[in-house]
């Protein structure tokens, strides 16, 4: 039985205070922003030609994924939906694409994509589209509900909206220790008092 | 037994505090209702639904919801004036962040650790003729890692249910059967599961007159719980529930439409063991063997298996020798649910540490990369199943 109790007073200590490390090492790229608050009633629907076009100035470097909160209406788009990213000059730097199969309505979608080491402070700029489906299998977009002055308004055919879509913008992590610190010196600091709380 | 007993709370406050499912919160916003008034939370979640933030069912029976909400009523002063906020909030990232979470998480959980105590302590005293196997069983309680994560990681307010259940065990050692029946309606009163152990505690019985009042006082107690709330809105929501009717739905097609469900055979089976073969009938057997026919051949919720957790207890200290096939089904069923598409499975149980472990892989993902992971977890549950199966055949074969 005292082997047992210390086994499982091991296992706990390891649970509550190793394993967050641990898991922490799989984690290689970290939002930049939080995403933006929208109403589900704001929304634009994408299919054939009508697609969504959205600027935004990355924060740092290496930006390795795009987050966008797609509706799938009784899941029925199966089609790819494709993100083409666009530099100031209006190149294409980046594409990816997801199948819409694979998308459960209302959730936030990663497109992800090989780093843009330098992008620092750069302007890009998206287009969002789901060419191959017909208008009874549309992605639906939302916009924002407020402004973050890093992203630019939107552009869904003529309309154009300032407030833009919530996009969360991720870049690749520095270093995965750099991650776990950063969890573990979040995690403590939320151990004190709120009032000495850092701010997240 | 004192320091025992204060490291055993420590361990569990620690996990308490700081792993966090969602189910909690779920389940603790719609108990809140009943500060308001709220009596009938299935026709109101129902009739509420467009302007409620959080739009989930609810899936428990009526007494979780009057325990949960009347604890939250109780303990609402510990808990602050932002707790009803925070349960309204449906923001996932926010409600995570709160500089209050931990504080929420203990308080929540308070109850589960008070009654998870008291297991312990019913356990000590189903040994009562034999203090050093009670001393064991009190000690496998309070020391094993699977019910810290299945209570206090997982939230599991099956918690409930399943100390009333091991309650009844314990009336039947006593042989007053019908105090067992009430208590089993209790508990089907929380959550359904215990009603399988009833059929068993019919055939227990030796006379007709102790069958009938069994079967009358389960059939009086549980339809005084349930009838007052029986709408379509509770059907849908807790008596026909996705959760409920999983038991029995893993099934093999006979053609024209037609299937074998697998776990309704083996339940069957069970019974009529019983009924024709068994001139001795142990409980403990029943109910632990019709728990591992259900999980043998169901997608279980990894909440399900402390159904089975006192059970397994009592017979790793009365049958020594099958302890290792039980430690062996108890890893298998611990696999399973990890490896499940679900998130918080896994990885986001992690959130309040920090909301990045929205971006680690979980174990599917990771997986993936090599193996099918759904294969994997049909590995698992099939060695869990031919386990199960040798377990079965272990504890009667000694006894027939």
């Amino acid at each position: 039985m005292k082997k047992l109790i210390i086994f499982t007073s091991l296992f706990i200590l390891f649970f509550v205070f190793m394993l967050p490390g641990i898991l922490a090492l799989g984690i290689r790229i970290i939002p930049g922003n939080d995403q933006a608050p929208y109403d589900v009633n704001i929304k634009r629907s994408i299919y054939g030609q009508f697609q969504i076009t959205q600027e935004f100035i990355a924060q740092q470097n290496n930006l390795s994924a795009i987050g966008i909160s797609l509706g799938n209406p009784n899941l029925k788009n199966k089609s790819e939906v494709d993100l083409v990213l666009k530099d100031s000059g209006r190149n294409v730097v980046r594409k990816s694409n997801i199948n819409g199969a694979s998308i459960a309505d209302g959730a936030l979608v990663r497109f992800s994509f090989d780093p843009i080491t330098n992008s620092k402070n750069k302007s890009y700029t998206f287009e969002l589209s789901n060419g191959s489906a017909g208008p009874e299998e549309v992605i639906n977009v939302y916009y924002a509900t407020s402004n973050e002055s890093w992203i630019g308004p939107s552009t869904f055919g003529e309309e154009i909206n300032k407030n833009g879509l919530p996009i969360v913008v991720y870049y690749s992590a520095s270093s995965r220790f750099g991650v776990v610190q950063e969890i573990y010196s979040s995690w403590f600091s939320r151990l004190l008092h709120p009032s000495f709380q850092r701010s997240s | 037994m004192k320091k025992l007993l204060i490291l055993a709370i420590v361990l569990r406050l620690l996990v308490a505090a700081f792993y966090f499912h969602p189910d909690i919160k779920t389940y603790n916003f719609q108990a809140s209702f009943l500060r308001k008034g709220v009596v009938n939370i299935y026709s109101y979640l129902v009739d509420n639904k467009k302007t409620l933030p959080l739009k989930d069912d609810f899936v428990y029976f009526p007494l979780t919801y009057f325990v949960v909400g009347g604890y939250q009523i109780i303990a609402s002063p510990t808990l602050g004036p932002n707790f009803v906020s925070w349960l309204a909030n449906a923001s996932g990232n926010s409600a995570v962040r709160d500089p209050n979470i931990f504080r929420y998480l203990i308080v929540l959980k308070l109850p589960y650790l008070i009654i998870d105590i008291g297991i312990a302590y019913l356990l000590l005293r189903y040994f009562t003729n034999d203090p050093e196997k009670g001393k064991k069983a009190f000690i496998i309680w309070l020391f094993n890692p699977f019910t810290i994560i299945l209570f206090y990681v997982f939230s599991n307010i099956d918690i409930i249910p399943v100390a009333l259940g091991l309650v009844s065990l314990l009336m039947v050692k006593k042989d007053r059967l019908a105090l067992a029946s009430f208590i089993l309606a209790v508990a089907s009163g929380f959550k359904l599961y215990p009603l399988l152990f009833i059929p068993f505690l019919v055939l227990y019985a030796k006379t007709v007159k102790e069958r009938l009042i069994i079967i009358g006082v389960f059939t009086a107690t549980f339809l005084v719980i349930t009838l007052p709330f029986m709408s379509g809105a509770f059907v849908q929501s807790a008596l026909v529930s996705g959760l409920t009717t999983r038991i029995f739905s893993p099934s093999f097609s006979l053609g024209f439409n037609e299937s074998n469900i697998f776990g309704l055979t083996g339940t069957t089976a069970l019974f009529f063991f019983a009924y024709l073969i068994d001139k001795k009938i142990n409980l403990l057997f029943y109910w632990t063997t019709i728990l591992l026919i259900i999980f043998s051949f169901s997608h279980f919720h990894i909440q399900w298996l402390a159904w089975l957790a006192p059970f397994v207890v009592i017979l790793f200290v009365e049958k020594p020798r099958l302890g290792s096939t039980i430690l062996f089904l108890a890893v298998c069923a611990f696999l399973i649910p990890p490896l499940y598409e679900d998130r918080f499975m896994s990885v986001d149980l992690l959130r309040v540490y920090s909301t990045l472990y929205d971006l680690a892989p979980t174990p599917f993902t990771f997986i993936q990369k090599f193996y099918d992971p759904y294969n994997l977890q049909s590995i698992f549950h099939s060695l869990f199943a031919g386990g199960s199966t040798l377990l079965i055949y272990k504890l009667y074969k000694e006894k027939v």
